[in-house]
């Protein structure tokens, strides 16, 4: 069960503090505290859901500031790295709750229950916030985009 | 809890729209990324629209360490927090124990009652034999023989602690290191390897004689040695600092890992009290890594007396944090370096040789800089 959810939880870091080794630590920390809780189903989604809430935690007590770095798109072709680079550019120019909502719904896809409980709001918060984050994401990269054009 | 079943190949395509605009129930959600999560062709074809959610789950695909497993396993079988199950299992064992000790005991009462009835005692204690009584001054000589024993045991341990090192100091007390060869290897790594590197030695048995703001040092022999710099990322290699390492087989060796901060440039301290009040040292507690300056000096040459090295640290003004034959780590502020400088060359007749001189001078003169001194000696 680790092996299967620590790719999503490492990205997940990676992606809310932008630094491979505090994404390592972080990864590593909510798997132990979420395994040794014991506090936790045996099944894969609701157990993602635990150790992405202790992550999304110690990511937001954590946080650095973001710098991209090149590495993190090694094998993509061109044309799509310029597109991922937009994005993740314009993520990290979102809120941090804004960044916590969009990748535990669209890169983890954590049901809204779940993500209610990572995030202690309520179920309906989270729908509207995640509209709200997604409207602004769009914004921040169709901004980067023709700024860089 | 959606069955995996529930949905299939073409239910993906059918229910694509909804999903990318995230119109399904958390049901039909939660099924469509399971069978995403197991069927790389549907995979491979959602991920391919160019949707803004799908750029969010692109950002998901990198690559994971491929440690990362094993160090959440090691970390989790090395952990000291206590769990459920472990609380359970500590419990039983403790009530199989006294419970094995109340056996004992009436067990001991039931013999010694048996043995007393038959006249016979079990207190003996080893020095006396059992056949015939000791005569008098036999005891006497066997007492003496134990005091004198004891008194040769404290004065092996006097030789080998450093002269100085049961003065009072300011700071936590230096830990006593037991005598080592004296064969050296050191090497240089990242301090965001340090978590790796502590790991590492912990998977191979090995535990650290000191870890400092720095550096960290640990003994071990040459097999592991070698594992060690298969395994881990080093900025240097481990180098011999003299012939009779190469030579030295299989002893024990010493290993020293200087942490490099990444740091480069000495940050702006105006703010920082501990500097601009003390003469001496930023406070062992502070663990801003930006306001802490290392210098990592290899004194080749051969110094008589460790215990003159570390009083004339101390007489300047610096604090000795470890020490073990043939390494000091100390602190002190910038503005001694000089005169330390002179003081090693006066008692080694060489000059010191050091890792990284030239960036002292770009330390403020208050500033704490931790200094690690290796060196040989005959």
């Amino acid at each position: 069960m680790i092996e299967r959810c620590q790719q999503k939880i490492f990205a997940l870091a990676l992606n809310l503090t932008n630094d491979a080794n505090q994404a390592y630590d972080i990864t590593v920390a909510s798997f132990v505290e979420a395994l040794q809780s014991g506090n936790y189903s045996k099944k894969e989604e609701a157990f993602l859901g635990v150790v992405a809430g202790i992550a999304v935690n110690k990511c937001r007590d954590g946080i650095i500031a973001a710098a991209l770095d090149d590495s993190l798109f090694p094998d993509l072709p061109q044309p799509k790295k310029s597109l991922l680079e937009f994005s993740s550019q314009a993520l990290h120019l979102l809120s941090f709750e804004d960044q916590a909502v969009l990748l535990l719904r669209d890169q983890l896809h954590l049901s809204y229950k779940n993500i209610s409980s990572v995030l202690r709001q309520a179920e309906i918060s989270i729908k509207i916030q995640l509209t709200q984050a997604r409207g602004k994401l769009r914004e921040k990269i169709n901004q980067l985009i023709s700024d860089a054009q | 809890m959606p069955n995996n079943n529930s949905i299939n190949c073409a239910d993906i395509k059918e229910k694509l729209k909804s999903f990318l605009e995230d119109l399904l129930s958390d049901e039909e959600y939660q099924a469509f990324a399971v069978h995403l999560d197991e069927c790389p062709k549907c995979r491979e074809y959602v991920s391919a629209i160019g949707s803004l959610s799908n750029q969010l789950w692109e950002l998901g695909n990198v690559k994971v360490p491929a440690d990362l497993s094993s160090t959440i396993i090691f970390k989790l079988n090395s952990s000291d927090k206590p769990s459920r199950t472990s609380d359970r299992r500590r419990n039983i064992i403790i009530a199989f124990a006294l419970i094995a000790m109340a056996i004992s005991a009436a067990a001991y009462l039931v013999i010694a009652n048996l043995v007393k009835k038959e006249g016979l005692s079990l207190l003996k204690t080893k020095e006396q034999p059992v056949s015939e009584p000791k005569p008098v001054t036999e005891n006497i000589t066997l007492a003496a023989a134990k005091e004198e024993k004891g008194s040769q045991v404290k004065l092996k341990n006097k030789e080998q602690i450093p002269a100085g090192k049961n003065e009072p100091r300011e700071e936590a007390k230096t830990p006593v290191v037991e005598q080592r060869p004296m064969h050296w290897h050191f090497t240089y790594m990242f301090d965001t390897q340090r978590t790796k590197l502590l790991n590492t030695l912990r998977e191979l048995g090995i535990y650290p004689d000191y870890e400092g703001f720095d550096i960290v040092v640990f003994s071990t022999n040459s097999q592991n040695i070698e594992r060690l710099s298969a395994l881990l990322p080093v900025i240097g290699t481990l180098e011999n600092l003299s012939e009779e390492v190469r030579s030295s087989g299989d002893q024990d060796r010493r290993v020293i890992v200087y942490l490099e901060n990444k740091h480069v440039k000495p940050p702006d301290v105006s703010s920082d009290k501990d500097i601009q009040n003390k003469d001496m040292l930023v406070s062992r507690n502070n663990t801003d890594l930006s306001t802490r300056y290392s210098l990592h000096w290899h004194v080749l040459s051969v110094v008589a007396m460790q215990s003159e090295l570390s009083n004339t640290i101390r007489a300047l003004g610096g604090v000795v944090d470890y020490e073990c034959p043939g390494v000091i780590v100390f602190r002190i502020t910038n503005k001694k370096i000089n005169a330390l400088m002179a003081q090693i060359q006066s008692l080694s007749g060489m000059a010191a040789e050091f890792g990284s001189n030239a960036i002292k001078d770009k330390f403020p003169p208050d500033a704490a800089v931790n200094i690690s001194i290796v060196y040989s000696r005959k």
